[in-house]
């Protein structure tokens, strides 16, 4: 469950990022985040995964509000959740199998368990024979593929995903939406930023609206 | 995480080499200055173990002049040792001291060389006293004292002992600060790596471990090396490096170390360096990947 109170962000420069946020997700759901650039989905994102700080208000994780976490409590939060970033942020010096390894190394998991769910995870994306591949050599949709397989490798509880239909062709990003329905009927909760109003409508999932940092629909449905 | 060591080694090979160089440099020329240490305290040792002040007695001395002068030495100064060495003491020592020259052995006999008295004395400052003392006995032909010779020594011994401490302390900093500057590079080589670590869970520590780790191994590259090359010149070529110092060249014989003392000085000179690339790897870490 989380539980978002009363949340505003404000950064050093005076901009307001988010303005009295509340919000509450229950375990299991997908909720789609939309909104126009600039409303303050990539903050939402960013508060959610602890690399920012709330300005007022809170963030309660399974009853642990994230401003309390020491650093210790800040690495479980994260290895809790699979992180689908807007700039993907897989690394080009190494291979599909390396980005999608670092999840399960970061767990001290062993060579050969890394192995086998690094497989199994690109095989849910489809994309198994291109484990030794470079992200250089791999097409816009392949890559935000490998992203998803990071962000799930670990079987997280919680998967949020920013943009992941960005950049890519109307085909790949309706099989992405298809693939984080599917990963959300396996039990994970899932919280999706995205622009495209087709898949959202065809979803009919819950929608949070945000505009200029405010929520101004909160209700299952369509995009508009 | 060794798997990885091994991976960043192979893939900075250059950042590999320049870090165990100058690791090793530091640690070479820290060995050599140990040696030169080691036999300057070894030459002291040896000076300190003869006569300081040598007198030499007339042939018709009388005993009581000779016990006088004894007893006026020992009464007056702090004297570790006072042998007296009969003329045919003198010569049997003389005949130690030449036995591979015929010739020389010869020439001389007991009536030649004359008594003396051999004395050491606990303060160094009390030899001239105890020299012009002598000088004015009349049992004394003359007195010699090697005053200047131990000067020379124990000021070329500080010389060695201050220059090493200055070289290889500013060459141990210099090696901590060569790695500041590669690790800093590596952090920032490996930027994006670390922060998709971090916001996928890494902790502190796996972060920060494997550079840290690295600058420990590169040290013990090093001291491995260093000690290699140190074992090689004494043991092997058993060259000593205070032979090059023209008024040391005699004494400077090199060192018959037994296997624990071999093992004791790898140990050390490999720690140290393992210690050196913990600091500076430690200190990049420290500096440039702060939460």
């Amino acid at each position: 469950m989380i539980k978002i109170q009363d949340l505003t962000k404000k950064f050093p420069d005076g901009t307001i990022a988010l303005s009295d946020i509340n919000l509450q997700i229950a375990d299991g759901e997908f909720v789609f985040i939309v909104g126009p650039s600039g409303a303050g989905k990539t903050t939402l994102f960013k508060l959610l995964n602890r690399e920012y700080l709330p300005g007022s208000g809170s963030i309660i994780f399974d009853d642990k509000d994230l401003s309390k976490l020491k650093s210790k409590e800040i690495v479980n939060h994260r290895r809790s959740l699979g992180m689908i970033f807007q700039d993907l942020k897989l690394l080009v010096n190494k291979t599909v199998f390396e980005n999608i390894a670092v999840s399960l190394e970061v767990l001290g998991k062993k060579d050969k368990e890394i192995k086998e769910k690094v497989l199994e995870s690109l095989n849910k994306v489809d994309l198994v024979g291109h484990v030794w591949m470079f992200p250089a050599q791999l097409s816009g949709g392949e890559l935000q593929r490998v992203a998803i397989a990071r962000a799930i490798v670990s079987s997280p509880k919680y998967l949020f995903a920013d943009e992941p239909t960005g950049n890519v062709d109307p085909a790949t990003a309706w099989s992405i939406i298809k693939l984080l329905g599917d990963i959300n009927k396996s039990g994970t909760t899932v919280l999706v930023a995205t622009h495209n109003a087709e898949a959202v409508d065809v979803l009919e999932k819950r929608v949070v609206r945000l505009e200029d940092g405010r929520i101004v629909k909160d209700k299952k449905g369509k995009y508009r | 995480m060794i798997k990885k060591l091994f991976t960043s080694l192979r893939r900075s090979p250059y950042q590999t080499v320049a870090a165990v160089v100058i690791i090793f440099i530091s640690f070479f020329v820290a060995t050599v200055y140990l040696l030169s240490a080691m036999t300057a305290q070894r030459i002291l040792n040896e000076l300190a173990s003869r006569p300081q002040v040598i007198v030499f007695l007339k042939d018709d001395a009388k005993t009581e002049d000779v016990d006088g002068l004894k007893k006026s030495i020992n009464d007056q100064f702090k004297i570790k040792d006072m042998k007296y060495l009969s003329k045919d003491d003198a010569l049997t020592r003389y005949k130690e001291q030449n036995k591979n020259d015929q010739l020389l052995l010869e020439l001389v006999n007991a009536n030649i060389l004359p008594a003396s008295l051999e004395v050491s004395a606990v303060n160094a400052s009390d030899l001239e006293k105890i020299y012009t003392l002598s000088k004015a006995s009349p049992a004394v032909s003359d007195a010699v004292y090697q005053q200047e010779e131990t000067k020379d020594l124990l000021s070329w011994v500080n010389s060695i002992r201050i220059s090493g401490v200055v070289l290889v302390g500013f060459l141990l900093l210099e090696s901590i600060l060569v790695l500041l500057i590669i690790f800093a590079l590596k952090i920032t080589i490996r930027r994006e790596e670390i922060e998709v670590m971090r916001l996928v869970g890494a902790s502190f520590w796996q972060i920060r471990a494997p550079f840290i780790l690295e600058g420990m191994f590169y040290g013990f590259l090093a001291g491995v090396f260093s000690f290699g090359l140190g074992y090689y010149f004494n043991v092997v070529l058993h060259i000593n490096p205070l032979g090059v110092i023209p008024a040391l060249a005699n004494y400077a014989i090199p060192f018959d170390l037994t296997a624990l003392n071999l093992a004791i000085w790898g140990l050390a000179e490999i720690a140290g360096a393992v210690a050196i690339g913990f600091i500076g790897s430690y200190l990049a870490v420290w500096r440039y990947l702060k939460d």
